[in-house]
């Protein structure tokens, strides 16, 4: 039976079937790898591949003299591949312990439904090499940095923190970022779909670039000196904040910015936001009658007045609806304003105000740079508050002509001072001062910028005269420095909270410009809240003082003076601590009273258990001594004892340097090198404690007895 | 005997040997510990497969006229042996092996060659009186309906869709009227509608082929990543054995993807190149069919060709994402020891045909 032709025929209809079906796929396949080949082929390999961050090494913060602040340490990070985790549970048992991480959370991490799996990053070098030991399979490291802040709480507020990934949150570190980020690197890698590296796969690197060195106009020291004598400030006076700037005035260089309460930089995640915050440049304070320079200098500039303007201050001064008084409710009677400023005459500064009208006053406001932002490199700068001026009553107007109503940032206020020290140009404050790169070469330079010329240098100079009275003859005399001439203005207002004035509650302060006659430090002592006495001329005063001192020191500024300082605990007088353990705390009290010092009690015990600073250490009269009845003594830092160092050798700036790294203050006769000093050294003290050093002549003085500046270009 | 078939089929398994080491060595050095085990029983399953196929040439294809009944009893035996629990080995969810001592074999395989041998023994007798609808369709219906639906039960969708699809073929070939085949479609519509939305999978693969991109994580992965291989082969492809994609990321790298894999290494010109040798296979083997001696001879030809060449196009065609992916493997190609026996079987037939060639 041999098949017909309709099936023949049949037969080839299927075969025509087929080969057009052949047809239609080799099409397809001509569509599928000839014309969409490579943008599939594109797609393939960003789904296999995997790009390995390799980070950059971020760039250190240092101060004006290179001394490092921040820097970036090599770390390890542990990292797991969950398919090739043999045993999870007993990895997740061992990781957990040496990570002090818990059981389930290394678990889950290691068993996560991913190719890859962090279980921690930057871990301690410790638990690494201990890691590494056990040499779990699916365990793996990778190197990243870690930021370390090397002095722990200094400059923390200006310093502000990095992220683990290498991002600047706060500070500098955030202003900064794009600086010292640097720029990351790749691995790439070409993965299976299991997450392991394909065999001569592709591989490509791209080396990280480093952060650059950013070096700052802190100057280490100056920040020491400044942090030291705020926190003894702080202790003394218990009080809620504080804040201690110090700027070049010829520059607008920030040589240190205190800020209280701090944090440490390295352990930033235990401190809440608040305390993180750099206040001195996002709140703003009633700065009070350190305000009153400013209100001068215009007044002055505008020729409505000048020191010998006569005055009658009858205690008072009426405004529609309002009269003014003096702190003391006193009048000065016939007097000059030269007098009222050396006074601190509210009556004469308000009625200064109102005689100089809302429009003119504004205009200096805007002129020092009060209503505006001053442009700092520091983030979430604040700007000054004042009432509208189109709506600034006579009241308001002759309030803020001594300091009250309107509020400014302390950066602001020593930004403004600073001009009446830099014969009235207004320069822009700044932090940051050069950018090196990784040989050390400077590829950037931050140059003082000048603003404007707010009075001319003949108003400053008056002003600076007017300033250096009111520490010689009137409420500053605690801010007198032996060997130096200083002008300034206490400062004591009332707290403002939700626009109204709190009773009760105060912010002292002191702004000082020193040498008065050839400006070279501008210094603001702002103390928050002190309890018991709040003058500024007892709480901030004598913080200027010492922070001047120092700094004068260490800068080695000439002493031009052979003044006797009229009061107030400089020049220092170190006296003993005497043992008070064992007695009656009504006791102990009365014995520390008598020899002195400050008595602050803890505990509600019949007797004292321990004593802070110790028995016969010798410290400044006037120092806190804390007492424990009953128990331990609580909440003193224990870096409050140090080691005195060895100074021998050294120089005045070196032993103040010396010093100061440690917590001590140095007390020095004579000039040349350390050849004695006292505490010897290797002993334990409390942080402030003075150190008396004797100084003698070299054989060969040194060729350059001037510079030595820190401060200078 | 027709050696160009002799010829396309060893260079069939060739490639197919080739490919299947070069697909398989990672999964089979990670799981199994050794890079060669695809590769050593694949060939193993060639030696025997080579000696059925020259078994089968020698066996006088009328004999398989006589066998195609008891053959298809024995088959359908075998079907329902599989499917019950504790006799078929379940493997992946389904139960499609019957093992023999240390062998184990897929009935559903062999199911291919007995029907079509079957069908080509009910429509050689009825030349001459295929429009009569009764002794025609029933017995149709019911053979591969009752196969079909053991086959289901395994599950293992890809074969019913080829058998179904051959034996359609067959009923065409034979001379069946075309209303007959226009209304068995429109019947068959139905069934597979729900067979579609009866099972969840079925649905998203149907989905995902639909748009691949919707759900790539998922039911669009295995078609993505097949693109993403064939794409990357480009027109000379990276290299034999240079391969990225079977890195897991391709599924059934080495049996139902395997032309995948072929496409990424050996590019455009490998794939084309074995859309040609399975064309060339469909001219060699439609050519036994057209000068077979019988029409017996001619539609089992037809039918064995077809079965094979429609595996092709369907695996191809899910391969390029032109289909909904199945689970068809490519005939001599992907690994699987009873399709490679079945096939090469089939060819055996089909060169013991082409010996009795009216010339």
């Amino acid at each position: 039976m041999i098949p017909g032709v309709g099936l023949r025929r049949r037969i080839l209809v299927l075969f025509l079937g087929m080969v057009l079906a052949f047809c239609g796929l080799t099409g397809r396949l001509a569509y599928l790898q000839l014309v969409r080949g490579n943008q599939l082929q594109a797609e393939a390999r960003e789904n296999r591949l995997w790009d390995v961050a390799v980070q950059p090494r971020r760039g250190a913060i240092v101060d004006r003299s290179g001394r490092e602040l921040a820097i970036s340490v090599h770390a390890d990070s542990v990292y797991a591949v969950p398919g090739e985790v043999t045993d999870p549970e007993s990895t997740a048992r061992q990781l957990a312990e040496i990570l002090g991480m818990s059981y389930v959370d290394v678990y889950q991490r290691l068993t996560k439904a991913a190719s890859f799996s962090w279980i921690q990053r930057k871990v301690p070098d410790e638990a690494a090499q201990q890691i590494r030991a056990l040499d779990l399979p699916g365990i793996y490291f990778t190197q990243e940095s870690r930021r370390l802040y090397p002095k722990g709480e200094l400059a923390a507020h200006v310093l502000g923190i990095a992220g683990i990934d290498n991002q600047g949150l706060e500070g500098i570190e955030l202003v900064y970022d794009e600086v010292l980020a640097g720029v990351q690197g790749w691995i790439r890698v070409e993965y299976d779909a299991r997450g392991r590296e394909i065999p001569f796969a592709v591989q490509h690197y791209v080396e990280p670039q480093d952060g650059h060195t950013l070096e700052l106009t802190i100057d280490e020291t100056i920040q020491y000196i400044a942090e030291r004598e705020l926190d003894r400030a702080m202790l003394a006076h218990q009080a809620e904040a504080g804040y201690v700037l110090v700027m070049d005035p010829r520059t607008g260089e920030l040589l240190a910015m205190a800020v209280r309460p701090t944090f440490d930089p390295n352990r930033f995640a235990q401190y809440p936001l608040e305390i993180r915050r750099n206040r001195a440049v996002s709140d703003t304070l009633p700065p009070g009658s350190a305000f009153k320079p400013l209100t001068a200098a215009a007044a002055i500039e505008e020729g409505l007045v000048s020191p010998d303007t006569a005055f009658y201050d009858p205690g008072y001064f009426r405004v529609p609806g309002h009269t003014i008084h003096n702190w003391n409710r006193q009048g000065l009677g016939a007097t000059t304003f030269a007098e009222g400023f050396e006074q601190s005459a509210n009556t004469i500064f308000a009625r200064v105000a109102v005689d100089l009208g809302a429009e003119t006053f504004y205009r200096y406001l805007d002129a020092f740079g009060l209503t505006g932002r001053t442009g700092v490199d520091l983030p979430g700068e604040a700007a000054g508050i004042f009432p509208p001026r189109s709506q600034a009553r006579t009241v308001d107007i002759a309030v803020m002509g001594f300091g009250q109503t309107l509020t400014v940032t302390p950066l602001q206020m020593i930004t403004a001072i600073s001009a009446i020290a830099n014969d009235g140009v207004l320069m822009k404050p700044h932090i940051a001062r050069a950018v090196r790169n990784a040989d050390g070469e400077v590829i950037r330079t931050f140059d003082p910028q000048p603003v404007r010329q707010v009075v001319s240098a003949e108003t400053a100079r008056t002003v600076r005269a007017l300033m250096e009275r009111v520490v010689t003859n009137g409420t500053g005399t605690r801010a007198q420095v032996e060997g130096y001439r200083v002008g300034g203005k206490t400062g004591t207002s009332q707290k403002v909270v939700e626009g109204r004035l709190v009773p009760g509650r105060y912010i002292s302060s002191f702004i000082g410009i020193v040498p008065v006659d050839d400006p070279r430090l501008v210094i603001y002592v702002v103390i928050d809240e002190p309890k018991g006495i709040y003058y500024g001329s007892w709480v901030a005063a004598p913080v200027f003082a010492r922070v001047a001192r120092d700094v004068l020191h260490y800068l080695q500024v000439p002493a031009t003076e052979q003044n006797e300082v009229a009061d107030g605990p400089p020049p220092p007088d170190p006296a003993l601590v005497p043992n008070v353990v064992n007695l009656s705390v009504d006791e102990a009290v009365q014995i520390l009273r008598y020899a002195g010092f400050v008595p602050r009690v803890q505990g509600e015990g019949p007797q004292v258990t321990a004593q802070f600073p110790g028995a016969g250490v010798r410290v400044v009269a006037g120092t806190t001594v804390v007492v424990a009845a009953g128990g331990e003594i609580q909440g003193v830092d224990r870096q409050a004892v140090v080691t005195v160092p060895d100074l021998a050798g050294l120089d005045r700036r070196g032993a103040a340097e010396r010093l100061a790294e440690v917590g001590l203050r140095l007390d020095p006769h004579g000039d040349g090198t350390a050849v004695a000093q006292d505490p010897e050294p290797g002993r334990r003290v409390p942080a402030g404690t003075f150190v008396r050093v004797e100084f003698e002549p070299e054989d060969e003085p040194p060729a350059e007895a001037e510079d030595g500046s820190a401060t200078g270009p | 005997m027709d050696l160009n078939l002799v010829a396309v089929v060893m260079i069939l398994l060739a490639i197919g040997l080739l490919m299947v080491f070069s697909a398989s060595f990672v999964r089979a050095q990670q799981s199994l510990g050794d890079p060669y085990y695809y590769l050593k029983r694949q060939a193993l399953w060639a030696v025997v497969g080579l000696a059925v196929m020259g078994l089968a040439s020698q066996v006088q294809y009328w004999h398989w006229r006589a066998l195609a009944r008891p053959l298809m009893y024995a088959t359908l035996a075998a079907l329902v042996l599989v499917v019950l629990p504790g006799v078929g080995q379940l493997e992946g969810g389904a139960r499609r092996w019957l093992g023999i001592g240390p062998l184990s074999f897929q009935p559903s395989e062999v199911a291919k060659v007995t029907l079509v041998a079957f069908l080509a023994h009910h429509f050689a007798r009825l030349q001459g009186r295929m429009n009569r609808v009764g002794p025609v369709l029933l017995p149709f219906l019911a053979v591969v309906g009752v196969t079909a639906f053991l086959i289901m039960l395994q599950p293992d969708l890809g074969t019913v869709v080829a058998i179904g699809a051959t034996a359609m073929v067959l009923l065409f070939v034979a001379g069946a009227p075309l209303a007959y085949l226009a209304g068995l479609g429109l019947a068959a519509v139905p069934v597979v509608a729900y067979l579609i939305f009866s099972e969840e999978y079925r649905m998203r693969r149907i989905l995902a082929f639909l748009n691949p991109e919707a759900d790539p994580q998922d039911a669009g992965y295995q078609i993505i990543q097949s693109l993403y291989a064939l794409g990357s082969g480009g027109l000379f492809g990276v290299g034999f054995f240079e391969g990225r994609q079977k890195f897991f990321y391709l599924p059934a790298q080495h049996t139902d993807f395997i032309y995948a894999v072929l496409g990424e290494e050996l590019g455009f010109l490998g794939t084309v190149t074995v859309v040609l040798l399975f064309a060339v296979l469909a001219w060699r083997g439609y050519r036994i069919a057209a000068v077979a001696p019988d029409a017996f001879a001619s539609l089992l030809a037809a039918g064995l060709t077809t079965m094979i060449v429609l595996q092709a196009v369907i695996n191809m065609g899910v391969v390029t994402a032109s289909l909904p992916v199945t689970g068809i493997s490519l005939p001599f190609v992907s690994y699987g020891g009873s399709s490679l026996v079945v096939s090469l079987g089939a060819v055996g037939i089909l060169l013991n045909i082409s010996k009795h060639a009216q010339g």
